[in-house]
């Protein structure tokens, strides 16, 4: 086993709060809400309708055309992780893209009678992957993931091991979804979605001790990850370390929550180990936190099991009161915000969150940013099947920050 | 790609589970092949090829499992049964493992799109309000995945890859990749893709000059030295090397041979093994004959013109994430038992390139099998070694 630094070198963002990372950060520091009524296609009756669209976006952009309104998003976010990565690189650049429903529509196209959209030999994932490669004229390995709403993480997971393992030197850990009636009739049905209640309209508030569902929200985020070496060789700024990572599945159920949080406390561990950090080392957590009534207790459980009563110095937060849940993207969107975090030293709030469950006995960033020494961050992602996946980031150079710029 | 990773501890073939068209574990696979291996020379007019996708046959998965679940897709059927016999093949007693320490890589193209298809239907028909929540639960493509975690208590590293027709290597490689690096005892790898035949009929239809696609599923137990010694089990032999890449974007056969050799001579390097080492090679074949990726599987063998190679590909069918671990599961019994499953030659002369030459159903040769597979976006070679 290596011990190759794998470094973060450049990020892109597509969300409900803009394009970009720069929107995207500052819409986090605001404390901006990105959600609203649903309108890329009718309700058909679903009480739910509270959800985060990328507004203002050029899907028909002639170099998309062929891609999934997913995947455009993807192929935006992937262009501005690789600014300034030289083109005499990408020969082996590795891509690794992880989305709940990848083509969906494409896919239902072709089950309604229609023609298959990709190769005879491929697959609808795999297929768009390659085809995102190849127009970033990436030609190294292409990976697809799909974990539900653990992918995002699990792309930036198995970048990391394929570079340190030496499949790589560099690549994209690119999480991506979309909204489609599809997969909105079937999200609707499980029930975890945020519906208005005693006169109040719908909204995520994570933690809070009222929240009652998440909302779903599309985009994608990418993180351009490379070997230090290859980095420094190249000139590029390094933004942070991807330190560690671990992904596992609870193994208990396909839909029900893991109440005790023991397989998120387990990916958890995993990441630390990976990164050779104590609990203790760890100085802020971006929480998975979807507001769901089981999901935040069950992680507030796993975070107590893994810090213990380091916990209780440990700001967390969670982004999806302003951005809803990104399902694929939303690990990658949370590891942008982190990498943010590092650099920056701010800690964005945790949107929506009023009245903090007294279940949920963690330290939340409430009501404005909070400036922080940050040398170490972990984010949390966890999705349906049971799939967790938890991933450490450190500052480049190993100390806390402490200029709160 | 400059060294080769080093490899604390060996990784080990422990148990083997394939469910194809033609047999129901692997030493039945094997003899089925030869007993159809009727090429003999290199004479592509004599090939017997399946003219219709390759289903499996009807089978109860209560033989396989004792756990009674009231909705499976095909592909979670299919994937549960091979697994289960992976399992039951390595002798894994639940008290002997961690299930902390033990994962899944997994690895499927399609999805579960029959289950897709039924929700599709159901909310055209009823209406996104009473789109059912089981339908949509068992449509997710990590559905599978998640099932094989359930049944058999794999809570350790989990993966699942829905790549091309090659993404079975990548979960080879994945588990490798966690074994070595010491996150896991023993991982289940593998991959299925199951639809029903009517979508397969149609997928295939659009692109006549593929092999017919198949459904299929093949899983290997791989497992660490320590992890097989403590326990007493047994070890069919060793995955010593997995590599997957990239094509770097070639569409020539020329260029993708290239890499294809690349991962070639990564993979022997990777296992410490040099070319006189391999005593068969098992092919994924491309699912078109006549593809830039057919001649470059040729091209990037010509150094291995001697030695026997097997496909199961014409006699399964192109069964798309099962390809690669299916091979690898062929060649792992041949290197355990020390024979060549089948004599079969696949592939005549393709403009003036010989591109398979004919195996001789003799004692393996070798200490070693190459496992290879190559697809316009990617290539892969695996190496397996006799004990």
């Amino acid at each position: 086993m290596t011990t190759t630094r794998v470094c973060v070198t450049g990020m892109g963002a597509v969300c409900c709060l803009g394009v970009g990372v720069d929107a995207l950060w500052e819409g986090l520091r605001r404390g901006a809400c990105g959600l609203g009524p649903l309108t890329r296609f009718a309700l058909g009756g679903v009480p739910y309708g509270l959800a985060g669209q990328v507004e203002g976006f050029d899907t028909e952009a002639d170099e998309s055309r062929g891609l999934s309104r997913g995947a455009r998003f993807a192929l935006r976010a992937c262009r501005e992780a690789l600014a300034g990565f030289p083109q005499e690189c990408r020969r082996r650049l590795a891509v690794v893209t992880g989305s709940n429903f990848g083509p969906q529509e494409a896919i239902v196209s072709l089950l309604a009678g229609g023609e298959a959209p990709w190769p005879a030999a491929s697959g609808p994932f795999g297929a768009e992957a390659a085809a995102l490669a190849g127009r970033l004229d990436a030609g190294g390995l292409v990976a697809s993931l799909s974990l539900s709403c653990a992918s995002g993480n699990a792309a930036i997971a198995h970048l990391l091991e394929l570079i340190r393992y030496g499949r790589a030197e560099a690549g994209l850990a690119c999480g991506y979804d979309s909204l489609d009636r599809f997969s909105w009739a079937g999200l609707s049905a499980l029930r975890v979605m945020a519906a208005p209640r005693g006169g109040r309209p719908a909204g995520v508030r994570p933690f809070d001790r009222a929240r009652n569902g998440t909302a779903f929200s599309e985009g994608a985020g990418c993180l351009l990850l490379e070997t230090e070496e290859h980095a420094r060789e190249r000139g590029a700024a390094i933004l942070a370390v991807v330190a560690g990572a671990g992904v596992n599945n609870n193994a208990c159920h396909l839909t029900h929550s893991d109440e005790e949080g023991s397989g998120l406390a387990h990916a958890m561990q995993m990441a630390l180990d990976d990164a050779g950090l104590e609990p203790s080392d760890v100085d802020h957590v971006n929480a998975h936190g979807t507001a769901t009534k089981l999901n935040d207790v069950a992680e507030a459980r796993a975070l107590a099991a893994v810090f213990d009563d380091a916990l209780a110095g440990i700001p967390v937060t969670s982004i999806k009161g302003s951005i809803g849940h990104a399902m694929g993207a939303a690990g990658s969107l949370e590891a942008i915000a982190c990498v943010r975090t590092l650099t920056r030293g701010i800690i964005p709030p945790t949107v929506g969150l009023e009245t903090r469950d007294p279940d949920c006995a963690v330290d939340v960033v409430q009501g404005a940013v909070r400036r922080a020494d940050v040398s170490a961050v972990l984010n949390n992602a966890a999705g349906i099947g049971g799939a967790n996946a938890a991933v450490v980031f450190r500052r480049a150079d190993g100390h806390r920050n402490g200029e709160g710029k | 790609m400059e060294e080769a990773p080093v490899h604390p501890d060996r990784v080990y073939v422990s148990g083997m589970g394939v469910l194809t068209g033609l047999a129901d574990n692997v030493e039945d696979l094997a003899r089925v092949l030869a007993e159809r291996s009727i090429v003999r020379r290199t004479d592509r007019t004599q090939r017997e090829l399946p003219r219709r996708p390759l289903l499996l046959p009807p089978f109860d998965l209560a033989d396989f499992l004792e756990t009674r679940r009231p909705y499976l897709d095909t592909q979670s059927r299919c994937a549960l049964a091979a697994a289960a016999m992976a399992l039951d093949n390595a002798a894994v007693e639940p008290d002997e493992v961690d299930p902390l320490l033990c994962g899944l890589h997994y690895a499927n193209s399609l999805g579960n799109l029959d289950t897709l298809e039924a929700f599709r239907r159901a909310v055209d028909e009823k209406g996104m309000r009473l789109a059912s929540p089981v339908l949509f639960s068992h449509a997710y493509p990590n559905t599978t995945a998640s099932l094989l975690a359930i049944e058999f208590a794999l809570a350790g590293v989990h993966q699942n890859v829905c790549g091309g027709r090659l993404c079975g290597a990548q979960a080879l490689q994945g588990a490798l990749m966690a074994l070595d690096a010491g996150q896991a005892d023993m991982i289940l790898a593998g991959g299925a893709d199951a639809v029903a035949p009517e979508l397969l009929e149609r997928m295939w239809q659009g692109a006549p000059g593929n092999l017919p696609p198949g459904q299929a599923a093949a899983f290997l137990v791989l497992e660490t030295q320590d992890s097989v010694e403590r326990r007493e089990g047994y070890a069919f032999c060793e995955l010593a090397s997995v590599v997957c890449m990239g094509t770097g974007g070639a569409a020539t056969a020329a260029g993708m041979a290239e890499a294809l050799e690349a991962a070639v001579d990564a993979a022997i390097a990777e296992a410490a093994m040099w070319d006189g080492d391999v005593g068969l090679v098992a092919c994924c074949g491309a699912p078109a004959e006549d593809s830039p990726a057919a001649q470059a599987e040729g091209l990037a063998l010509r150094r291995f013109s001697q030695v026997p190679k097997v496909g199961a590909a014409p006699f399964v069918g192109n069964v798309f994430a099962a390809s690669f671990p299916l091979e690898c599961a062929l060649a792992a019994e041949a290197v355990s038992s020390g024979r060549v499953p089948a004599d079969v030659v696949l592939w005549g002369e393709k403009g003036g390139v010989e591109v398979w030459v004919e195996g001789r159903p003799e004692p393996l040769l070798g200490g070693a099998a190459l496992v290879v597979g190559c697809s316009p976006e990617e290539v892969a070679a695996a190496v397996l070694v006799a004990m």
